[in-house]
C-alpha cells in the first residue's frame, strides 16, 4: 500500500483533482475534515503543507505532494520525482514602490523562508538581518519592520494593494512530487504506476 | 546458562557480522575514543555536512571526539605494506541535525586498504549484500559509480556541486531545464533489473568513454546475479559521495522497513592521495541507531517471578539463588501488579516459603 502526504489547503485542492483527472474516486474529499483517507489501494495523509516533507523524509508517508518553496528552505533529504506544474508561483524579494538598496546598511529581510533568504542574500555578500515572520509578511515594511521581504507571490494582487513590488525572483516554484529514499527502492513499481496515471511521465 | 539467551536482536546481529567479516579475513579494528583535532581539519570534507565535537586539552591542544573511523585506519596504513583489511564497531560524535544537537552514531564496518582493483571490490561488495541480509529483511544495495559522472560532467565547472545535488535528488526536470544537466537526467529512470540498465547505458552514453566504467558495474552485477541477488542490485547514479574523496563505485543499501539509508560505502582512493598514502582502498559502515526500529528486542520475559512477602532478605536470597542455580532467570517482586511474563510463578510467604502458584 502507497501512503501519500498531500498538503491542507489550496494546494492540497489541486492535487485531489489530479487525483480525479487519473480516475480515482475522490468524492467529498475537499468538503470533509477527516485527516487519513482511503482511495482504493492508496492511503492519503493530509497535513500541513510545511510538514508534508518530513512525513516523507521519515517515511511515514512513501510520496507526497509539496511546494518547490517548502522544499528550498527545508532541503529535506528525499527525491524530487516530478514538477506537477500546478501551484505555480515565484519565491521573490519585494519593497515598497521606489525603495533602493543603497548598500550602505545593514538589510532588514522579513520572511517566512529564512533559510532561502540567508542563502541568497548569503550568495550576494550582502549582509542583512533576517526577521523571521509566520504570516502577514507584507505588512513588515509598511510598519518599519524591515526594509524588504522574502515570500512567494501568485498574483501579485497583495503585494500591489500594499503598495509593494518585486525587485528581484530568486526562483520560479510549484507543486512537487516527492519519495522516500527507501520507498522509492522497494514501491518504485506503485510509484510510477501512480505516475503514470497522473500521465506525467 | 545459556549464553546466547541473553543477546538481544542488536547483539546477534552485530555477531553474526563480526563473523561474517572475520570469516573473509578482516580483522578488529581499535581507536581512541579522543584524537587531536588536526588529524580531521585537513580533511574535514570528508565527514559530509556534519561537524567533528571539540574541545582544548589542557595544554590548549584542540581535541576531537572522534567523527569518524575511516581515517583513523588509513592513518595507520603504511601503503608499502601488505593490503590490510580491518572491520570495526565503534561509535563515532557529530554535531548534526535542524538543532545542531550532539549525536553518538554506532557503526560497524569494513576497510579493505591496499591490492589490486578488481577483487578487493568485488569481495566488498558482496559482503555489504551479505551484510543486509543479516537482518533478515528484504534488502536492496544501489551501486554508483563517481568515476561514470565525472566523465560526464565537467570536473571544474562552477555548477558541478549544483548538477550533483540535482542527480542526488532524481530532479530530472531541472536538470533538463539546464543545457550540461541533460546528460545527467538520462540516468535518472534506469531500468529497475541492472542488467537491463547497464544495457540502456550502453546504449544511450556510448559515445562519452565509460566503457572501462561500465564494464566495472557489470563485474559486480555478475558477481551478484551468480550469488542469487539479481533482483537485490540496483544500479542508481543518485548514490553521490562527495567526488572530491570518492572516484570508483559508490554503494548505499536499503532494508524494508527502514526509511533511511542503513548502509553507505564506496572507493576512495583520493582521500588515501589527499594524506600521502597512495594505494586503493574501498568500505562501508553500516548505520545500528537506523537499524534499531526493526530490531527493536520483544519485552523482557524472565523464567520465574517471585512474589515477595517476607521480610528476612537473607531467607529471599536464598529462595533466589535456588532458582538461579538452576539456570533460571529470576525477577522478584512485591507487588503482584508489576510482574512481567514469565513461564513459571512463585510466592515466598511471609514465612519464607517458596510456593509455585499457576497464574490465570
Amino acid at each position: 500500500m502507497l501512503k501519500i502526504a498531500v498538503p491542507t489547503g489550496r494546494m492540497g485542492e489541486a492535487a485531489v483533482e489530479v487525483f480525479e483527472r487519473a480516475g480515482f474516486d475522490c468524492s467529498g474529499f475537499n468538503g470533509t475534515r477527516k485527516l487519513i483517507r482511503q482511495i482504493g489501494s492508496m492511503q492519503i495523509i493530509r497535513v500541513k503543507p510545511s510538514d508534508v516533507a518530513v512525513y516523507v523524509e521519515h517515511g511515514v508517508a512513501d510520496v507526497g505532494i509539496v511546494g518547490k518553496d517548502i522544499l528550498m528552505e527545508t532541503e529535506p533529504d528525499v527525491f524530487e520525482l516530478r514538477d506537477l506544474g500546478f501551484g505555480a508561483c515565484r519565491m521573490a524579494v519585494a519593497a515598497p514602490e521606489g525603495f533602493r538598496d543603497q548598500g550602505d546598511m545593514i538589510l532588514k529581510v522579513a520572511t517566512k523562508y529564512p533559510h532561502v533568504a540567508t542563502k541568497y542574500f548569503g550568495a550576494k555578500n550582502r549582509p542583512t538581518e533576517i526577521i523571521p515572520l509566520n504570516g502577514s509578511i507584507e505588512i513588515a515594511p509598511l510598519v518599519g519592520l524591515s526594509h524588504v521581504i522574502v515570500d512567494i507571490v501568485e498574483t501579485g494582487t497583495t503585494l500591489r494593494e500594499n503598495g509593494l513590488v518585486i525587485v528581484e525572483v530568486i526562483a520560479e516554484s510549484s507543486a512537487r512530487f516527492i519519495a522516500n529514499q527507501a520507498s522509492y527502492q522497494f514501491k518504485r513499481d506503485e510509484i510510477e504506476k501512480l505516475l503514470s496515471a497522473w500521465r506525467l511521465r | 546458562m545459556n549464553y546466547e539467551e541473553v543477546l538481544s536482536r542488536e547483539d546477534r546481529a552485530v555477531i553474526a557480522l563480526k563473523a561474517l567479516y572475520e570469516q573473509y579475513g578482516y580483522r578488529r579494528f581499535r581507536i581512541e575514543k579522543f584524537e587531536p583535532y588536526d588529524l580531521y581539519r585537513d580533511n574535514k570534507n570528508f565527514l559530509t555536512a556534519e561537524t567533528a565535537i571539540t574541545f582544548p586539552d589542557s595544554r590548549g591542544r584542540l581535541m576531537a571526539l572522534k567523527p569518524d573511523v575511516t581515517i583513523s585506519i588509513v592513518r595507520s596504513f603504511d601503503p608499502q605494506d601488505i593490503s590490510s583489511k580491518w572491520h570495526y564497531t565503534e561509535s563515532v560524535f557529530r554535531r548534526g541535525g535542524v538543532s545542531e544537537e550532539f549525536r553518538e552514531i554506532r557503526q560497524i564496518g569494513i576497510e579493505y586498504l591496499g591490492g589490486n582493483r578488481e577483487y578487493p571490490q568485488l569481495e566488498v561488495l558482496l559482503l555489504a549484500m551479505k551484510s543486509l541480509e543479516i537482518f533478515g529483511r528484504e534488502g536492496v544495495l544501489a551501486v554508483g559509480h563517481m568515476g561514470l559522472l565525472r566523465k560526464l560532467i565537467d570536473d571544474m565547472a562552477e555548477d558541478r556541486d549544483e548538477l550533483l545535488g540535482l542527480l542526488r535528488r532524481k530532479n530530472a526536470h531541472d536538470l533538463n531545464a539546464k543545457e550540461r544537466g541533460k546528460v545527467l537526467a538520462s540516468l535518472i529512470e534506469l531500468p529497475a533489473d541492472p542488467v537491463e540498465a547497464l544495457e540502456y547505458l550502453a546504449d544511450t552514453l556510448r559515445t562519452h568513454g565509460i566503457e572501462r566504467e561500465l564494464d566495472e558495474l557489470r563485474t559486480v552485477v555478475r558477481l551478484m546475479a551468480s550469488h542469487g541477488y539479481r533482483k537485490r542490485v540496483r544500479i542508481d547514479f543518485s548514490v553521490i559521495h562527495n567526488l572530491d574523496y570518492y572516484n570508483g563505485l559508490v554503494f548505499q543499501g536499503f532494508l524494508s522497513g527502514v526509511p533511511k539509508v542503513v548502509l553507505n560505502g564506496g572507493r576512495y582512493d583520493q582521500l588515501l592521495e589527499k594524506m600521502h598514502k597512495p594505494a586503493k582502498a574501498i568500505g562501508f559502515a553500516i548505520y545500528l541507531d537506523e537499524v534499531m526500529s526493526i530490531l527493536s528486542s520483544e519485552p523482557q520475559q524472565v523464567d520465574a517471578v517471585i512474589l515477595n512477602y517476607c521480610e528476612d532478605m537473607d531467607l529471599l536470597f536464598e529462595a533466589v539463588d535456588q532458582l538461579t542455580s538452576k539456570g533460571m532467570s529470576v525477577r522478584v517482586y512485591e507487588d503482584p501488579a508489576e510482574c512481567i511474563p514469565s513461564h513459571k510463578a512463585y510466592i515466598f510467604s511471609r514465612e519464607a516459603v517458596l510456593k509455585e502458584v499457576h497464574r490465570a
